[in-house]
């Protein structure tokens, strides 16, 4: 690192202690709780880490001044009051709501939650009161998080406030999924949050998860950072299916990572639509730690204007007869860029593995850009493994056939390029869903120049 | 209806079309024939308004408008169809959504209110009994899969919808057995009427026989070397292309 570098990083680790102090001083009484104890152990281990650069290989793509240069402030309790709060995606979808306000937990907005006996949802401060709660979050959170190196992760962990604790208890099957809806409103200052959320699922359950991210209120100039961290175990033969939808300002910025570590015959499914946002980056890990597991990670960019959207996924293969499979497709507009790093790794004792990995994307403007990766590391020799990826542009002869039926050329791009993504949708087995990130995928085509 | 006055096209600088000359008025069926690469598909390809050829000399009015100045889309809601040669396969783009949209854009045009959705399956289920297709072929992909009969049928299905009133038919024989080709044709006949015009592109006089044109053009290296009626495709169809080159060859040298 350059001399300018690292006096850049003890500036930016200086305001952060800064910002770290006096959130402490705000805790009032807290300060000795098992949460803020891994909040300052994240702290500590921020001071011996540097923010990523270009150099380094899982970012080399994707850079993170813009977003650390903003002089961040968090949002206190009484800025996280505003009534008249309607989420706008997903408010017609039948699902249990968790509402979050600039990160604070909004009860009075929440719905009420069903009555299956041993099913629980808190904030990690509220499950401090219950012994096997307070256990669970000690060891697939706090002690995981201590674990890994990712600077942003500490980061958020060492500002997160109202973390969220979902217990999904063995053999109880969720009908209705769970929406928890993140909304964010911009303030005069640059504002930090940083919400967790950690899901324990038990043997044999089944559930399904929709996280949603959206800023309202679009006066204000300063913008947003959204780090946010969702953690989610399944144990012995679980089911969890899990929907996050971005749509933030197109001025602010979200790191999202999503973790999950995978007992025997679990199944696992994840899908991301990224809409909004200056800067998105989501990280999704899959750990496979036992045999007979399925995993399937599924994604959606739809980029325009100056959008950066990053997309990194890790599954790691370390156990026999497991499957995985991964679709991502982008669309990409205006000067909106796109990136897509595809680890897999399979271990020597992941025999029979079968790990499958597509990615592709249309480029709809001659100044969008996307940088595919895929990168994988087989170490077993009795596995099936693909990858593929492709970067094209809307198919001329397909849009004169439908041009000289009677489409605009805008109405006749905006039909291809959903056709495109749909094949994602494909697979999600939620026609509710689809169908509102169908409108949502519609009205960001629209919001382009040159789609 | 149509008048196309001494055009001249080239693709990437290499003349395709060298001077056609060719009046369609209303209820007129006028059949292009020609041997490979005289330059016949190129000719319904300029008239729906394919970008890669360009215009380099003459002109082509459609009801009186300079049809050079319209966009590919504004001349279909005008009234000219172009049934294609080679259907394009559309994945993820169910025949019925792509019917949707394209019923809908035309009734936009025509300032008509958009058909709901219990309306449109009315509508498509008549059309598609109309052409003799299946109903579940509008739940699959545009042309996706589709055997060579079932595209073609798609096609003359999409003409039905869109009432056009210039109906361009490019090759629409070609690869059909004789019960496809007959089905296309009746579907082709039903619509005939006073006001609507066809250009029937064809190499073979087969299809000939079911579509009885009025007129029958023969194009050879960009012209139109020899106008005839019906009889003149059975002639052609007898004694073959040679005939027609010598004579055009002999012409021009």
């Amino acid at each position: 690192m350059s001399t300018q570098l690292i006096d850049k990083d003890l500036e930016l680790k200086q305001r952060w202690n800064i910002l770290f102090n006096s959130f402490e001083q705000s805790l009032n009484g807290h300060k000795f709780t098992p949460m803020h104890g891994m909040r300052q152990s994240s702290m500590k281990i921020m001071e011996e880490m540097s923010f990523p650069t270009l150099r380094d290989e899982d970012w080399k793509y994707t850079a993170v001044a813009r977003i650390l240069n903003n002089k961040y402030v968090l949002p206190s309790r009484e800025n996280s009051l505003a009534a008249d709060l309607v989420p706008h995606f997903g408010s017609n979808l039948d699902t249990y709501k968790l509402v979050f306000y600039n990160g604070y937990f909004r009860k009075d907005l929440s719905s009420d939650l069903p009555l299956i006996s041993g099913l629980t949802v808190c904030t990690f401060d509220e499950a401090m009161n219950d012994a096997i709660s307070r256990d669970l979050i000690d060891k697939h959170h706090h002690q995981w998080v201590g674990r890994q190196d990712q600077i942003f992760l500490h980061l958020s962990t060492s500002f997160s406030k109202d973390n969220i604790f979902i217990y999904v208890p063995s053999g109880v099957h969720m009908e209705k999924p769970i929406h928890i809806v993140h909304m964010t409103s911009a303030t005069d200052e640059a504002l930090m949050v940083s919400p967790q959320t950690l899901i324990i699922a038990e043997r044999g359950s089944s559930s399904r998860f929709i996280e949603t991210y959206e800023t309202v209120g679009t006066d204000a100039t300063q913008p947003v950072f959204i780090n946010a961290l969702t953690r989610i175990v399944l144990n012995e033969n679980a089911c969890v299916d899990h929907f996050k939808v971005q749509d933030i300002n197109p001025d602010c910025f979200i790191i999202h990572q999503l973790d999950t570590d995978q007992k025997r015959d679990s199944r696992f499914m994840a899908f991301t639509a990224d809409l909004g946002a200056r800067i998105a980056r989501n990280e999704v890990s899959a750990h496979l730690k036992a045999s007979n597991t399925y995993t399937q990670l599924y994604g959606i960019t739809v980029g325009t204007k100056d959008q950066h959207t990053d997309n990194l996924s890790f599954i790691d293969h370390a156990q026999p007869r497991c499957e995985s499979r991964e679709m991502y497709k982008a669309v990409l507009a205006d000067q909106s860029r796109g990136v897509f790093t595809g680890k897999v790794m399979v271990r020597p004792d992941a025999q029979k593995t079968n790990a499958f990995q597509q990615n592709n994307t249309l480029l709809i403007s001659p100044k969008a850009r996307m940088d595919t990766k895929p990168q994988l590391e087989i170490f077993a020799d009795d596995v099936k493994c693909s990858h593929g990826a492709t970067i094209g542009q809307l198919d001329k002869e397909s849009l004169f056939y439908l041009m000289s039926r009677g489409l605009s050329h805008k109405e006749a791009a905006s039909l291809l390029q959903f056709a495109f993504v749909a094949e994602v949708l494909d697979h999600l087995s939620f026609p509710e869903f689809e169908q509102e990130i169908a409108k949502s995928i519609h009205d960001h085509f629209n919001q382009s120049g040159t789609l | 209806m149509l008048s196309i006055k001494n055009l001249h096209v080239s693709i990437d600088n290499q003349s395709i079309l060298n001077g056609i000359n060719l009046e369609v008025k209303p209820g007129e069926v006028h059949a292009i024939m020609g041997p490979n690469g005289s330059g016949k598909s190129t000719l319904a390809n300029v008239i729906a308004g394919r970008e890669e050829y360009e215009i380099t000399a003459g002109t082509m009015t459609y009801k009186g408008e300079d049809l050079s100045a319209m966009d590919i889309n504004e001349r279909a809601l005008e009234g000219i169809f172009l049934s294609f040669q080679y259907p394009v396969e559309i994945p993820g783009v169910s025949t019925s959504n792509f019917m949707k949209h394209i019923i809908n854009a035309g009734r936009k045009h025509k300032g008509l209110e958009e058909l709901d959705a219990m309306q449109m399956l009315k509508f498509l289920r008549e059309k598609v009994k109309s052409v003799g297709m299946d109903e579940s072929m509008l739940k699959r992909s545009l042309n996706e899969g589709f055997s060579g009969g079932e595209k073609k049928r798609n096609e003359v299905l999409q003409m039905a919808v869109l009432e056009p009133s210039l109906a361009i038919l490019d090759e629409t024989d070609s690869g059909l057995d004789i019960d496809a080709l007959k089905t296309v044709a009746d579907g082709v006949n039903q619509l005939r009427n006073l006001e609507r015009s066809f250009i029937v592109v064809t190499h073979y006089q087969r299809l000939l026989n079911y579509i009885v044109p009025d007129f029958v053009h023969v194009l050879y290296k960009g012209r139109i070397v020899k106008t005839g009626d019906r009889h003149l495709a059975v002639e052609l169809e007898a004694k073959g292309y040679d005939w027609i080159k010598e004579e055009a060859d002999g012409v021009s040298a």
